[in-house]
């Protein structure tokens, strides 16, 4: 039997191991036809290009019109031509990337902004398709449709053969639409073969089934089911995970190199996010997830009920003691008096947890107590003892308290560099404990320093404000820090004179001001792509931020265009694609281009009816610390940061030296910084500062 | 921020205060004869209770969640305290066993975590032994 598993384990496990390293695996370059083809395929249509070498004759053989000029040909039987140029084909039509013009044939209209030619020749049917009708995500929706009800007809042609149009069954299985319809019909047998027992109850029965046992008899059959099927369970429990776990394992050597548990268990928590629901394409990942939430399920028909049990044993054992009444006459007024003092002289947030606990005492104590009858009574002597001992000692405690208020004395001095040498290189990652500040630190920065989020030190501006970016205003000297590319955009919108300081040649980040959207205006993008660079057919996206309601940003993220990769031989592939977002005013526009690296992009210039809009590009580097600088005179600097700060000011004298400790210690006191915080200085490289030890 | 402090600390203070003189003085039946209508020692305890919890609560002290770690860590500790010591001394010897097969296996972290659950059962038991008789009746 163990030699059977060995055998037959080992190639399973094998092959869930290359079909882990597969699935990562980057996809390789096609040429445009290529791309094409294998998105038609996917549609249905059976295509080949002019390079596949054993084509299925019987199909369509796609072309980009492109194409006619470079090679020699025949057409064949069925056609598909994709208008990636301008073409004319004898007397028949002529076509550019944009559209289609039929002379002698038919102009199919597959949409609101798409139509398709289509013409019979001697040599063959030719279809004619321009290639925007392909790039462009809206467009290509409808096309789309079009190319599938094209499927059905050529199925139906082929004289009720039922013949399956991909070759590759696995690939039409995985196919999203199909695979969502199984997912669905899946969840439902699931549901179905768990819930069957309850389901045919509510069915059946008679009475109302939002009843109180309505929810006992489902629980009870839950339990009887998990009790009278454990070891099945836990078979099967046993059997999933040792499924599972070479999954796990194979993704952590290959994304970490090494077996990481901590991310077999973020890989795990991860695998049962719900909003896979809204990407179905994601075939693993939807298989990942139900597969994980039907462990999750068996783990929680194992534990529900015996926890459950366990959870009604403690409360029923914890609530039916007897208190001992010698106990409960002095416990509740010690517990009184407890939290009297504490409340009274401490800060109530150290002690809040404290609070809580007695709180907690005296409820359950007060419960026993009236639960067992006892009548617990104090004499006058008794009583009055008492309050003599809670005024007694509240005044002891005012008294210590007034005579030893909390002083710097409770924190315990350190050094702030934990090394001997008097040069320290920033930025400087400092741990501190719980009531640590730190001896005196002289240094003369000869650049701006910062403690966290804070300018603390600026060498020529004495005068130092710090303050959200909410509080922006564009006057004076300023450092703005860096932050998310969305957080950046966002304070553009609102702040689009900023960007004067920011101009740049060509960036996938750039602004248009005060752009009207209507609905009757047509808004183009032009891009030019580089095809010396390594480009794969992929979906690039727009994000879109504009003023939706007085200072509120909006953003949109809207797909720009189905790139088709590049052909070869070209060097900039130029593509007109239309800006469609949900949003009719007037504002200032931040558009971001996503999916894309800036390298690969030569050109982009915005349209508005034809008419060309200036833009103002900038740069954004996420591993910048700080987004814009600007110091023109005065001796006063405003930091900004997109983190939630508090208003600090600073006044420093520039001459002499700067306690870096004190304002350290200043920021520790006041719950300013985080633990570990950062010293670093605005400059590209490492700084080395020498302490001064006079 | 003085301010704020002093608030919060008289307004607990002062209910800690009233729960303290409504549980041992007889303020119940002064206020029925002033008031005229039947009050009871409880209902004013039990007021006085959710007054605290309410004024905890709105204070946002802690976060909500962590009231409810209090929660069940103090009702994990009744529960420690109110069964057979023996199920905690058994529960340490458990952990102990498997404090060493951890560090047997250098898997540090899972037997330093072990052998805190270790000291805790066993402090539980110890507890449980010193005082249990003195608080509930057997």
């Amino acid at each position: 039997m163990k030699k059977y598993s060995k055998i037959k384990l080992i190639p399973i496990f094998a092959v869930l191991f290359v079909l882990c390293i597969v699935s990562g695996v980057r996809t390789l370059a096609y040429s445009k036809s290529e791309y094409y083809s294998k998105v038609f395929r996917i549609w249905g249509l059976n295509t080949h290009t002019l390079a596949d070498t054993a084509p299925d004759t019987t199909g369509y053989l796609l072309l980009l019109s492109s194409e006619f000029s470079t090679s020699t040909f025949k057409l064949q039987d069925r056609n598909v031509i994709i208008c990636d140029t301008s073409f004319g084909y004898s007397n028949f039509f002529y076509c550019n990337s944009e559209s289609v013009n039929v002379f002698n044939g038919t102009a199919i209209k597959t949409g609101l902004c798409t139509s398709v030619g289509q013409i019979k020749t001697q040599w063959g049917d030719i279809y004619i398709i321009p290639e925007s009708s392909l790039y462009v995500p809206t467009k290509r929706d409808e096309i789309e449709i079009f190319i599938k009800a094209l499927t059905r007809f050529s199925r139906d042609v082929e004289s009720g053969v039922n013949k399956t149009v991909s070759p590759d069954s696995i690939k039409q299985l995985a196919h999203p639409s199909i695979f969502e319809i199984s997912a669905y019909s899946v969840s439902i047998l699931l549901l179905v073969s768990v819930l069957f027992k309850p389901l045919k109850k509510v069915v059946s029965s008679k009475e109302s089934v939002f009843r109180k046992e309505t929810f006992i008899n489902l629980y009870r059959e839950i339990e009887r089911f998990s009790r009278n099927h454990r070891w099945i369970l836990i078979y099967l429990f046993l059997g999933m995970i040792a499924f599972l776990a070479p999954v796990f394992i194979g993704f952590s050597y290959k994304n970490r190199g090494t077996l990481d548990l901590d991310y077999v268990m973020r890989f795990f928590i991860s695998s049962l996010d719900v909003r896979v629901f809204s990407r179905p394409q994601e075939t693993f990942k939807f298989i990942m997830f139900y597969y994980t939430s039907a462990l999750v399920c068996i783990v929680l028909l194992l534990v529900t009920p015996g926890l459950i049990n366990i959870i009604f044993l403690s409360i029923n054992k914890v609530l039916n003691r007897k208190l001992n009444k010698n106990f409960a006459k002095y416990s509740l007024p010690t517990l009184i008096f407890l939290g009297f003092i504490l409340s009274v002289f401490y800060d109530t947030e150290k002690v809040a947890m404290f609070l809580y606990v007695i709180l907690f005492s005296i409820v359950y104590l007060c419960y026993l107590t009236s639960k067992s009858k006892l009548r617990v009574t104090y004499s006058v002597r008794e009583k009055v003892s008492l309050l003599l001992i809670v005024i007694l000692a509240s005044i002891i405690e005012m008294g210590y308290k007034s005579y030893h208020p909390v002083k710097d004395s409770n924190y315990v001095l350190e050094p702030l560099i934990g090394i001997s040498d008097q040069h320290a290189y920033f930025p400087y990652s400092k741990d501190y404990g719980k009531n640590a500040l730190f001896e005196e630190y002289l240094i003369k920065p000869e650049h701006p320093l910062f403690l966290d989020y804070y300018l603390v030190y600026h060498p020529r501006l004495s005068k130092i404000q710090n303050k959200n970016v909410s509080d922006f205003e564009n006057t004076g000297n300023y450092i703005i820090l860096n932050s998310e590319l969305n957080d950046i955009s966002k304070f553009l919108v609102n702040n689009f004179e900023v960007l004067d300081n920011l101009k740049h040649s060509l960036s996938m980040n750039f602004g248009v001001k005060n752009l009207d959207f209507s609905l009757s205006s047509q808004y183009i993008l032009k891009i030019g792509f580089d095809c010396s660079e390594e480009l794969d057919p992929k979906t690039i996206y727009l994000k879109v931020f504009y003023n939706s309601y007085k200072d509120d940003v909006s953003e949109e993220v809207i797909p720009l265009i189905n790139f088709p990769g590049c052909k070869a031989g070209m060097r900039v592939i130029e593509y007109r694609l239309p800006v469609k977002v949900d949003f009719i005013g007037q504002s200032n526009i931040i558009f971001n281009i996503l999916g894309v690296t800036p390298s690969s992009i030569k050109s982009i210039s915005f349209y508005k009816d034809n008419k060309f809009v200036p833009v103002i590009y900038f740069t954004y580097d996420k591993d910048a610390k700080i987004f814009l600088t600007d110091i023109s005179t005065g001796d006063l600097i405003t930091n900004y940061s997109f983190k939630e700060i508090s208003e600090r000011t600073f006044e420093n004298e520039l001459d002499s030296e700067f306690d870096l400790s004190e304002i350290i210690n200043e920021f520790i006191k006041d719950k300013l910084l985080r633990n570990p915080f950062l010293i670093w200085f605005d400059s590209n490289t490492p700084i080395i500062v020498e302490k001064n030890t006079n | 921020m003085f301010l704020g402090f002093m608030f919060k600390n008289i307004i607990l203070g002062g209910l800690f205060a009233l729960l303290f003189v409504f549980y041992l003085f007889p303020v119940d039946l002064f206020l029925e004869k002033l008031l005229g209508i039947d009050i009871k020692k409880t209902y004013l305890l039990g007021l006085t209770l959710i007054s605290l919890f309410i004024i905890l609560c709105v204070f946002k002290l802690v976060p909500i969640f962590n009231i409810f770690i209090t929660f069940f860590i103090f009702g994990s500790f009744l529960v420690g305290f109110s069964v057979d010591e023996k199920y905690m001394y058994t529960l340490a010897l458990l952990f102990l066993g498997l404090t060493v097969l951890f560090v047997i296996l250098k898997l540090s972290s899972l037997a330093e975590y072990t052998s805190t659950l270790c000291y805790l059962c066993m402090v539980l038991g110890i507890i449980r032994d010193l005082f249990y008789e003195k608080v509930f009746k057997n």
